[in-house]
């Protein structure tokens, strides 16, 4: 759940005041702007959506830092300008000078003009052409493409993907609009998921336990998973409690991943923290020997300390 | 038609009454006599269709030899020497202009029937067309000009951009378009005459038939296969498109709509009957290839390139008609200054050309009727119109002013009556009738006058031996709705 993942770490940031601002910086790899760097660059993947969201939810406000062409197949914005024939599409082509007889007004390539001798005549008045400027101007240069022969005056251009080797034209191309983000911290201080993680990490502090939201915990396995909040006695490695959050629903299998990455971690007590209540969920929790609580529990700190302390044979009872 | 035949009528019992005021009986007499003459020349031409019969002698005798016999006869008739020279000079005049559209009328209202029966046929030619756009700081229409010639009803066509050394993005926009339809070409060293871009476009256009327009035309949808429709007549070898004002915006550019719709209907028609249309339009025109390959392409040495290729055309034996359907809108100048910037360009142009192609004077093949009548439109009938009015106000200050009268009034009526004429034969329902008497008083003699300071104009520059720069007129540009709705407006109106 990479997504998730990015969420969490943002959220971490933002709530510890490490980050005010997100600003792209240009990705010369990858040819294209980029959040990924500084504090968020372990969290790359997933990090356009979850700033997506989190500007959905209104955390965070976005203004246009720039507008760039991408590539209509893969997005980058990286290309190599390729001039070609605008008629046939061929690459092979060379300059021309076009001459004009000033008096009869006769324009034509360069090379029509050239007589017996090397002498310049013009072709449509026979008369010979003497003093540039006087009596012929260059009026322009044109390309003539060794393919088709026909004439121009500037190339057409494609636009070659450097990333994907997507060949598009002009009109092809699709401006994307980047962003600036700037942290509103108000309005994510008063989410109720936010909330409750605040008031459950003052809280388990208060009770001397180590918290970390998020948290990267290694498994028995040697494995590393994340979590939303991991819970440990002061002197201990594995885990007391690991908390995660489920936004909207839970399938089986996100249920038996949480379910297998506790046991790896040892964890005693597995919560999830849905945002509305799932009977269905709290049923398989109940089996899998998972707390699920929903937002709309008024005492829902109280009930994950509870269950915190309730594997905690030292401290059990000292939750008043 | 029955409005047609009925202003038609009008007509002919104002041309009538003239000679009686001018003169009296004798006059009168006399110029009966030399409209049955008229008359019986054009019918003969009609009969034997053979457009030779209005050249040579027939043609010298009505347009020279009958108006000074008229002249004079005027001249005896009145009572004293002043009276005499003024009757004299407006007799004059006045059979010119009788015969001009004596000649006009009959060959316009033939040829609107003859259009309608060629209409019907299928279009069995069907050769590659070139659009040639020259374009200089056209930023504001090339793009709607490109489109709307993209969704022309003709194909194949190709359509070559020439951006005449803009500095503004006319070439960026059009670059827009470029591709297997559209080629844009630009020409660093700009701005010295359309000529030379139409020529820098025809290098590289690859079609059998040559379209030249305006940047800032809007061409009907079928316009192009309208032109080419006359062409695929093998005796023809360029057409003039219809040619009509889209901003009738204030009394300026509604007195110059009336302009261009009498050129087009009574001139430019009543000429396409011998094959002789004077001028193909810079704004829109086609030509065979071949025949312009022929002449040698367009020359630069003048102000208007269209009315020098057409003559040269003409003067090589070549065919040029003009085709109603082949209906293109232009922005005219909305200003006096606007106006006066253009048209100081077309006179001087103009007059370059007569003098240019002074040889076409002469009295052999359909070029002695065209020249006669350029002649009469761009330097008799200035001249006449100027001594006119001379005339009339020293005719005032002697106290002639009853007969004079009359005879303003009946020269309006007359001019009036032809101009509506040619309104019923454009179809034209919309143009106000209160513009048509402001058209053929104060606004024809603005031009007139403005004539004969060009005529002067190019006659020092050949002493001088200098060459006349071009003007440019500033484009508004028409919103593309706009420029739709005009089209299918006009279109279902003819």
């Amino acid at each position: 759940m990479p997504k998730e993942k990015a969420l969490i770490k943002l959220i971490e940031l933002i709530l510890n005041g490490s980050l005010v601002e997100i600003k792209p910086e240009f990705d010369q790899c990858k040819g294209s702007y980029s959040y990924c760097h500084g504090p968020l660059a372990d969290v790359c993947e997933g990090l356009d959506d979850a700033l997506a969201e989190l500007h959905e939810n209104g955390y965070i406000q976005r203004e246009v830092y720039d507008n760039i062409a991408s590539c209509p197949s893969c997005g980058s914005g990286m290309f190599l300008l390729k001039a070609k024939c605008p008629y046939c599409g061929s690459v092979k082509f060379s300059k021309e000078v076009v001459v004009e007889h000033l008096s009869c007004g006769y324009s034509g390539l360069a090379e029509e003009f050239i007589g017996q001798g090397g002498t310049l005549v013009c072709p449509k008045c026979r008369r010979e052409l003497k003093d540039l400027g006087v009596d012929y101007v260059r009026v322009a240069e044109v390309y003539r493409c060794n393919v088709c022969k026909d004439v121009f005056s500037a190339p057409s251009f494609s636009y070659k993907c450097l990333m994907c080797g997507y060949e598009a034209s002009i009109q092809e191309l699709k401006p994307k609009e980047v962003y600036r983000y700037t942290v509103v911290r108000e309005s994510l201080e008063k989410d109720p998921m936010v909330k409750s993680i605040l008031g459950l990490v003052s809280t388990l502090t208060a009770l001397e336990y180590k918290v970390k939201a998020p948290a990267r915990v290694k498994g028995r396995s040697g494995i590393e998973y994340d979590f939303a909040m991991a819970v440990w006695k002061k002197d201990e490695s594995a885990p007391i409690a690991v908390v995660d959050l489920v936004k909207d629903s839970m399938s089986d299998e996100k249920l038996l991943s949480f379910f297998a990455k506790s046991i790896d971690i040892n964890a005693k007590a597995k919560i999830l923290i849905t945002y509305q209540r799932d009977p269905n969920l709290e049923e398989k929790g109940r089996k899998l020997g998972i707390n699920v609580i929903d937002l709309g529990n008024e005492n829902l700190v109280k009930k994950i300390a509870e269950i915190v302390l309730s594997f905690d044979y030292e401290k059990r009872g000292d939750l008043k | 038609m029955r409005k047609l035949y009925f202003i038609s009528f009008l007509l002919f019992l104002n041309i009538s009454l003239i000679p009686y005021f001018i003169g009296g009986l004798h006059t009168l007499l006399a110029y009966a006599f030399a409209l049955v003459f008229a008359i019986y020349v054009v019918v003969q031409a009609f009969v034997s269709e053979d457009s030779r019969f209005f050249s040579g002698v027939a043609v010298y005798l009505m347009l020279v030899v009958v108006p000074v016999v008229l002249a004079a006869v005027a001249y005896l008739e009145s009572l004293n020497i002043f009276e005499s020279i003024l009757y004299g000079i407006i007799a004059f005049g006045f059979t010119l202009i009788s015969w001009h559209y004596l000649f006009l009328v009959p060959l316009a209202v033939y040829y609107k029937r003859f259009e309608e029966i060629e209409a019907t046929k299928p279009l069995l030619y069907r050769p590659l067309v070139s659009i040639i756009i020259p374009a200089r700081n056209e930023e504001k229409v090339i793009g709607s000009t490109i489109k709307s010639l993209l969704e022309a009803e003709y194909e194949p066509k190709e359509i070559i951009v020439v951006d005449d050394g803009s500095t503004d993005k006319t070439f960026e926009i059009a670059s827009m378009y470029q591709g297997p339809k559209v080629k844009v070409l630009r020409r660093e060293l700009g701005g010295r005459g359309k000529a030379r871009a139409v020529n820098f476009g025809l290098r590289f256009a690859k079609g059998d038939v040559i379209v030249v327009m305006d940047a800032d035309t809007v061409l009907s949808r079928d316009a192009i296969k309208e032109l080419v429709r006359k062409l695929q007549d093998p005796k023809v070898s360029a057409v003039a498109g219809n040619v009509m004002v889209r901003n009738k915006v204030n009394l300026l550019t509604k007195l110059q709509a009336i302009e261009y719709i009498a050129a087009f209907h009574l001139f430019r028609k009543g000429l396409s009957v011998l094959g002789a249309v004077p001028i193909v339009s810079g704004a829109l025109g086609a030509f065979k290839r071949e025949a312009l390959e022929s002449i040698g392409f367009f020359d630069a040495d003048t102000l208007t390139e269209d009315f020098d290729v057409t003559v040269k055309s003409i003067k090589s034996g070549k065919v040029v008609q003009a085709s109603s359907s082949a209906v293109a809108f232009t922005e005219a100048p909305e200003t006096l200054r606007g106006l006066y910037k253009q048209r100081l360009r077309w006179y001087r142009g103009a007059y370059e050309v007569l003098f240019k192609h002074r040889d076409m004077f002469s009295l052999t093949g359909v070029t002695v009727l065209d020249s006669s009548l350029i002649l009469i439109n761009n330097l008799i009938m200035p001249i006449i119109d100027f001594l006119t009015i001379i005339s009339i106000i020293l005719a005032i200050l002697r106290g002639l002013i009853w007969p004079l009268v009359i005879q303003i009034i009946l020269f309006t009526t007359l001019q009036i009556l032809v101009n509506l004429v040619a309104l019923q034969l454009a179809g034209e329902e919309d143009t106000s009738l209160v513009v048509l008497p402001v058209f053929v008083l104060g606004y024809k003699q603005f031009h007139e006058i403005l004539m004969l300071r060009c005529l002067f104009d190019v006659i020092f520059a050949k002493i001088r031996k200098k060459q006349f720069a071009w003007t440019f007129i500033e484009r508004k540009g028409v919103e593309e709705d706009k420029a739709k709705a005009l089209l299918h407006g006009t279109i279902a109106s003819l």
